[in-house]
């Protein structure tokens, strides 16, 4: 088998490293490109982009930090649903919606509770509350 | 969907742990056989097939931790944190791979050095992604 020098085999790293990550970003836009071309858009972009911009009060902007700093990656970042449900227009009571976050869903939904206070969860609650479709 | 989210969760959480730890005992016994007068080809042959499995396996972990996150490379929260890390760390596991593969048994000591740094630099990204990952599964 050919020998390659320091040189030449850190030339070679660095493009089949490229390479590699570019065709793993090319394969993933293209399976979620599929994936949702499958699915039909549930709420117009206008929508979605007129919703993020309506006025909220600080203790539901600081809700919607938490939110995407915790629950983004699976409810979505507009709160439609992604691996998790929907979370417009809640029929749940804060004392349950602080039980859920708290307590989390066996085998769907991880416990927040080391991680959140009872501050973070009214601001969350309060941000919950202003979504509506 | 056929396979829930919880299938790619535990598929993803087998995988990523497999490459995790071949990176880490390829660094510690390419450390070891680098600092070590006796045993020296062992422990570095030991870390040359540890680092190569680990640059196979990364591609299991990647395309798991892909399908669970719904294909984005982005993301927002511990999600984009997440592949922060993971992105360089998968792009040096395979270009160290590579470089180890092609140097073979070969290389000089400046350039194992180098190599070893970049592997400390490998880990460390690992490390970072595992905890944002830990973080987003388990909450706490």
């Amino acid at each position: 088998m050919r020998t390659f020098t320091e040189r030449q085999a850190l030339l070679i790293a660095i493009a089949v490293s490229g390479l590699t990550l570019a065709a793993t970003f090319g394969f993933a836009a293209a399976m979620r490109g599929a994936l949702f071309s499958m699915r039909l858009p549930s709420i117009p972009p206008s929508a979605q982009a007129a919703m993020i911009t309506q006025n909220i009060s600080p203790d539901a902007a600081q809700g919607r930090h938490l939110f995407l700093m915790n629950c983004a990656h699976c409810h979505g970042d507009d709160a439609h649903g992604d691996e998790g449900p929907d979370l417009h227009d809640l029929h749940k009571s804060d004392d349950r919606i602080h039980q859920l976050i708290t307590g989390g869903i066996k085998g769907e939904m991880p416990s927040f509770a080391k991680k959140l206070n009872d501050s973070d969860i009214r601001a969350l609650t309060a941000y919950l509350r202003t979504l509506r479709s | 969907m056929l396979m829930t989210s919880l299938f790619w969760s535990r598929l993803h959480g087998g995988a990523t742990h497999f490459p995790i730890a071949f990176m880490f005992a390829s660094a510690f016994f390419d450390a070891l056989g680098f600092y070590q007068s006796s045993g020296k080809r062992e422990l570095k042959a030991a870390g040359y097939w540890l680092g190569l499995l680990s640059a196979v396996g990364c591609f299991g972990a990647v395309v798991t931790g892909l399908a669970l996150s719904q294909w984005k490379i982005g993301g927002t929260g511990l999600l984009l944190r997440h592949h922060l890390a993971v992105w360089p760390a998968f792009a040096l596991i395979i270009g160290l791979g590579t470089w180890r593969c092609l140097v073979r048994n070969n290389p000089s000591s400046r350039g194992f050095t180098i190599y070893l740094c970049v592997v400390v630099v490998a880990c460390g990204l690992i490390g970072a992604a595992g905890f944002f990952g830990g973080e987003m599964l388990l909450g706490q």
